[in-house]
């Protein structure tokens, strides 16, 4: 028979044991979420430097012709990817995080690079006439169940017609102002809602050959 | 919010489960050079009267007799005693072909109540209360009985085994057993041990007397004369060594009124005795006692909390998504790389299943078993539990909701 000051011992090296796995376990998150944020933020930073880097060679070479258009568009589409990938990434960590404060500002930093790679699109097509780059804006909503069938619709777009390239923003993430600006600007209360090439407006769960032949019309 | 309430009731079962695996291993480590110990040698042969409550027990109560008759015990020391308690069938037949062993027979249903009917004729000193489908070595008293020597033992019981497990329901609870008598054996070594199974159970006759019997108003009653006891200052100890086999439910209608029946008996004794909750006076049992109410809580909140999450997912994507969109969303959930794991989750479950498959080995190693059929094993780790879970709430909803209890007696688990 165990004695009395071994039980207490058990009970209370259990506690500490558990009490320190515990904490050991919340620490590895937080150590995760550290390694989330800040590979997100590298690639944010990246990005934004990229973008950076490519209207200063916009501004740099000044006049436009066929061959300095070609290349913007070229750069403008990998750009596009890799913000892409970012929000994608963005959005697989979120569930997974101790804590979303970090990863609300990665957000906020995501928003505004799409923001800005939009105005980026409207400078090429001023300066180069219209492209082949076609931009669907597409305001969603975390949870819905058709915002996330819209999403794998828009996957689908994106694998038929390399051109696409697709700005999501999540329209009930207040803590950027910016998405309410967009939300006036378009007009748009509800998830999902498709901007196809900044004019058309489609509300709800819209199909693969709806979208395909709005672009093919804009 | 409802992600907040989640994420607490994930914490408070993660550290809870924490907490009660290393309680476990660490108790083994320190029991375990002394979970053998060396067998004490019978100084004095007392008179033992063994009582075996029967309902309908026609199929097995032969065999059980046969392996008590086989006894290695002085046969005039020994009184064996079949309480037949409304039976329909030919088990008090059977029992009157056994002439060295009395029966009784009482219209009367209910385990407890043919239990306290066979103490009142028992003459032993020690009184040994078995199943009727039960099969006992031969050397069962041998070992059980030298404990009586300290006269602050009240109950020592067995390790049970499943007897020849065919179905997979029999096979999961073979290991569902096998854990319960290395928990059981380290209870009774730190002295918490009220959980006891119902066969081939010892006590002192004048003991049991004194404490006035099974209470018969529960359905556990086994479970209930165990926790009087230890709040009698009366130690409950197990014999880890003696192996005693019983049948177990091999359908899932009979499994269901089984656990049903245990767990609502589980909840009756809990609150009888809850008292003894966190009260200093009865040492560590006082601490362990509500922490085993815990463990039905946190399978309720884990695997509640993993259907809901499904159900609402179901809810919400179903009506819109396709077998080809399920595809993606699998994908999806499938980590890309260690910085996709929810740690939150992960972290404890490997934890807690590391530990569990350790103290199981270990269980296989001193109950001399061995691990056998990848299937079973599978169903005991993941789908069990559920199964377990289900039964945990169903009978927490008739216990609130007093449905009418089924008593043992009228069936046969």
């Amino acid at each position: 028979m165990v004695e009395g000051k071994t039980k207490k011992f058990l009970l209370i090296m259990s506690l500490v044991i558990a009490t320190v796995l515990f904490f050991s376990g919340l620490g590895l998150g937080i150590v995760f979420d550290n390694l989330r944020t800040s590979e997100i933020d590298h690639l944010l930073t990246k990005s934004q430097l990229d973008i950076e880097s490519f209207l200063l060679q916009q501004q740099f070479l000044q006049d436009f012709d066929s061959t300095t258009c070609d290349l913007a568009k070229e750069q403008f589409v990998t750009l596009q990817k890799q913000r892409s990938e970012i929000g994608q990434r963005l959005e697989d960590y979120e569930d997974k995080s101790v804590s979303d404060t970090e990863l609300n500002i990665l957000k906020r930093k995501h928003i505004i690079l799409s923001v800005s790679s939009l105005s980026t699109l409207g400078t090429i097509e001023r300066n180069c006439g219209r492209t082949n780059i076609e931009g669907i804006i597409f305001f969603y909503a975390k949870d819905d169940a058709n915002s996330r069938k819209q999403g794998f619709i828009l996957d689908d777009v994106r694998s038929e017609m390399d051109s696409v390239t697709v700005y999501a923003f999540d329209i009930n993430f207040n803590e950027e102002p910016l998405i309410s600006t967009l939300r006036t600007k378009y007009n748009s209360t509800v998830a999902p809602t498709l901007i196809v090439n900044g004019n058309t407006k489609l509300e709800g769960v819209t199909e693969a050959e709806q979208i395909i032949a709005e672009l093919k019309l804009g | 919010m409802a992600s907040d309430i989640s994420a607490i009731l994930i914490y408070a079962v993660s550290f809870i489960s924490l907490f009660f695996a290393f309680f476990w291993i660490l108790t083994l480590l320190f029991e375990e050079p002394h979970l053998h110990t060396r067998q004490k040698k019978l100084k004095r042969f007392p008179k033992v009267s063994i009582i075996v409550p029967a309902y309908n027990e026609e199929d097995s109560i032969a065999s059980t007799l046969q392996s008590l008759l086989k006894l290695d015990y002085p046969k005039y020391k020994l009184e064996i005693i079949v309480v037949a308690n409304a039976c329909k069938d030919k088990t008090a037949e059977i029992v009157r072909g056994f002439k060295s062993v009395r029966l009784i027979e009482t219209p009367i249903p209910g385990k407890a109540k043919a239990q306290n009917l066979g103490l009142k004729h028992a003459k032993g000193e020690i009184v040994v209360i078995g199943d009727a489908d039960m099969l006992v070595p031969s050397d069962a008293l041998r070992k059980i009985l030298p404990y009586f020597e300290d006269p602050s033992v009240g109950e020592v019981i067995p390790a049970v085994k499943v007897h020849k497990p065919g179905t997979l329901l029999e096979k999961v609870q073979r290991y569902e057993y096998i854990l319960s008598s290395l928990i059981r054996q380290l209870m009774s070594g730190i002295g918490a041990l009220f959980s006891v199974p119902g066969a081939f159970v010892s006590f002192r006759k004048a003991t049991i007397q004194k404490l006035g019997g099974y209470d018969e108003r529960t359905i556990t009653e086994d479970l209930e004369i165990g926790t009087r006891l230890l709040r009698h200052n009366y130690k409950v100890i197990s014999n880890f060594d003696v192996h005693i086999y019983v049948r177990v439910p091999w359908t899932l209608k009979a499994f269901h009124k089984q656990r049903i029946r245990w767990n609502r008996g589980f909840f009756e004794v809990f609150s009888k005795h809850r008292d003894i909750v966190f009260n200093p006076k009865y040492g560590i049992f006082a601490f362990l006692f509500p922490l085993f109410i815990a463990i039905p809580i946190m399978l309720t909140v884990t695997f509640s909390t993993a259907v809901f999450e499904i159900a609402s997912a179901v809810f919400t994507y179903a009506p819109v998504v396709s077998l080809d969109d399920v595809r993606l969303i699998l994908e999806a959930i499938i980590p890309k790389g260690p910085l996709y794991i929810n740690t939150l989750v992960t972290v404890p479950t490997v934890i807690i299943l590391l530990t569990g498959l350790y103290i199981y080995n270990k269980a296989t190693k001193h109950l001399k078993e061995r691990w056998t059929n990848p299937s079973s094993i599978f169903t005991f780790i993941f789908i069990y539990p559920m199964l377990l879970t289900l039964y945990w709430v169903m009978s927490f909803g008739a216990h609130i909701a007093k449905v009418k209890r089924e008593w043992r007696g009228t069936m046969r688990w």
